[in-house]
């Protein structure tokens, strides 16, 4: 008889836990209205925040020295852009320069035409290009002034494309006709 | 021959209203022999300091009326079936007992286990015994302890039901003797404290009382002739007086509630078993509830915490933010020129190998050279030689002729194009 009695107090005294922890499971013992997983979430996700802000801090010096080197990598290109107010000052910077270069070689430039393509770019930092046309005794002279385009260290500069006439048979000598276009990286505007 | 015993009792202090904290001291019973038992006689009997004494407010007055002034009678009613039933047997109490019913003072005692009543309407464990005695023959009592006193009986109980306070719980079995009326002794059960039979016959013979001694704890409840059955008992029995009656009587509806109901005053409720189950489940419901409020309270506060300590960290963190976005801005600007020029690779490599492509005796009148194509066109002894040597080229691919060639004195005119091949148009990036 006590045995029963005991096995009936035991079982449900069990049956009332499952229903309790059920109950729990089922949230139903949380009051506020997020819940205990939104607690826990907000809880997880601002000291994931304060995790990242103490690592910030405690990377201050090498962020710093990040820093001073890209200041220092950025003067050093910087150094090689055309730098002017405008694209059109940029553009004619660049092609009295070109100009200057190939006048070494004894040669005149015949036309220096900006290239246009597409919309106006935006932002300080802008590709400029130019359509040159000379003519040259000889297609080494031409490689030449192809060289010393390319080899500008103070200019961060390419040739894009080039087209050369001659010297075939059917030139005269000093025919050779030379088209190019050469590119460059401007900076239009201050510093940012 | 007939004792009364009056007790000054306990006096309950609760804390709310429900647990019971000290008793306050119990006095001892009075004792008064038959030949002043004449109700005016019996505060002049009394020491001058009875007469007029304080039983105090919070104390009980309980009167335990002597077992031979009453008459027991079995009945198939449980304690709750008592309390149902209770008017219903008053009204007809003259068939149980032989006493008018307005002159009857009936009390309630619930019997277990085996010497209880038999009945076939319930259980046996179930059953208790009607105990009743004269009122008009209590009443110069009542009123002797009431002028005394100053205050009403609060209880009166029967002798039987006094037992139950004894302290006989630890006992398994328990028999007490008691010297009822003329003389005729009877037997009171007890298991574990609690009554299963009353008034059974009692037999002076010396091989029961032996095995009596064997089986049983066994005590002897105050004769009022001052002769005892101790002597017949090899190690005698256990005599209670006065006193242990009166405190036994003043605990009985302490250790014993629900298992009697008083002649006169209130029947104390049996202990409410539902409670501790109760209790405890509402304990575990407050574990659960509170669990997950204290769990979502220490979230809350460390939130506060790590709060107050980014509030600390603000300074240097603004710092240091300026410092990295200031970084990132300028490495951002450095990948973008660097994107921007990558594939800006020389172009004299291309026109060189170009140009070994054209045999010694060949002219060339023209080349192209774009990012991706190389195209030229001249004279040579064999346009196919100059498409294979440019095939043949690591730098160039997928030779093919634009027009067809043109007999010339020297040979044929070419006119041809090839693909540059992607490893010459990425080349490595400039610094």
């Amino acid at each position: 008889m006590m045995n029963e009695k005991r096995k009936r107090v035991i079982g449900g005294a069990v049956v009332f836990l499952m229903v309790l922890v059920f109950l729990d499971r089922s949230g139903a013992f949380i009051m506020s209205p997020g819940g205990l997983a939104s607690h826990r979430e907000a809880y997880i996700q601002q000291a994931a925040l304060y995790s990242a802000q103490r690592s910030l801090v405690e990377e201050r010096e090498m962020w710093s020295e990040v820093y001073d080197d890209a200041l220092y990598e950025w003067e050093r290109m910087r150094s090689t852009f055309v730098q002017a107010g405008t694209r059109e000052i940029a553009e004619e910077d660049l092609r009295e320069r070109i100009a200057r270069e190939i006048e070494d070689f004894g040669l005149i430039l015949a036309q220096a035409v900006p290239v246009r393509t597409g919309p106006a770019p935006e932002g300080p930092i802008q590709i400029i290009e130019l359509r040159l046309h000379f003519a040259a005794r000889d297609p080494m002279q031409v490689y030449s002034v192809i060289d010393r385009i390319e080899h500008m260290t103070d200019l961060r500069i390419g040739v894009v494309s080039v087209e050369i006439k001659g010297p075939g048979i059917k030139q005269l000598p000093e025919q050779v006709d030379a088209r190019m276009i050469i590119r460059a990286i401007a900076m239009i505007g201050r510093d940012f | 021959m007939n004792q009364l015993f009056v007790q000054r009792t306990c006096g309950f202090i609760y804390r709310g209203g429900l647990q019971l904290v000290s008793v306050r001291g119990v006095r001892l019973a009075m004792r008064v022999t038959a030949s002043r038992l004449v109700p005016d006689a019996l505060a002049a009997s009394l020491d001058p300091g009875f007469e007029t004494f304080d039983p105090g407010e919070k104390s009980r007055i309980i009167l335990v009326c002597p077992s031979s002034w009453c008459a027991v009678q079995p009945i198939a009613l449980d304690a709750p079936g008592w309390s149902k039933a209770r008017d219903d047997v008053m009204a007809s109490i003259e068939s149980f007992f032989p006493l008018p019913a307005e002159d009857a003072l009936v009390g309630y005692l619930r019997s277990h286990g085996e010497y209880s009543v038999q009945s076939e309407e319930a259980p046996e464990s179930r059953c208790g015994y009607l105990i009743a005695a004269s009122r008009s023959r209590l009443k110069p009592w009542i009123d002797a302890i009431e002028r005394i006193t100053g205050r009403s009986v609060d209880e009166v109980i029967p002798m039987h039901a006094a037992l139950l306070g004894l302290g006989l719980q630890k006992r398994a079995r328990a028999q007490v003797l008691d010297a009822g009326a003329h003389g005729v002794r009877t037997l009171h059960i007890l298991e574990y404290g609690r009554v299963t039979a009353i008034e059974e016959p009692w037999s002076d013979d010396a091989q029961e009382r032996a095995s009596l001694m064997d089986e049983a704890f066994v005590a002897q409840l105050p004769c009022g002739t001052e002769t005892t059955v101790s002597g017949s008992f090899p190690n005698g029995a256990a005599e209670l007086t006065p006193a242990d009656v009166a405190l036994g009587g003043a605990l009985a509806s302490i250790v014993a509630p629900g298992e009697y109901a008083p002649m006169i005053g209130k029947r104390t409720g049996a202990p409410k078993r539902w409670l501790a189950p109760l209790a405890a489940a509402a304990i575990a419901v407050g574990v659960f509830w509170s669990a997950g409020i204290v769990v979502e309270s220490r979230f809350a506060s460390a939130s506060q915490q790590i709060a107050s300590a980014q509030q600390s960290l603000a300074d240097p963190l603004s710092e240091a933010e300026s410092v990295r976005s200031r970084a990132r801005a300028l490495i951002q600007r450095i990948e973008t020129v660097r994107a921007a020029s990558k594939d800006w690779n020389s172009v004299l490599p291309v026109l060189f190998e170009a140009q070994g492509a054209l045999p010694p005796d060949g002219y060339l009148y023209r080349i192209e050279v774009d990012q991706s194509r190389v195209k030229m066109a001249g004279e040579a002894r064999s346009a196919g030689d100059v498409l294979r040597q440019i095939e043949r080229s690591e730098v160039f691919h997928s030779a093919e002729r634009i027009s067809t060639a043109a007999p010339t004195p020297r040979g044929e005119t070419f006119d041809v194009q090839a693909q540059i091949r992607s490893a010459n148009k990425t080349g490595i990036p400039r610094p």
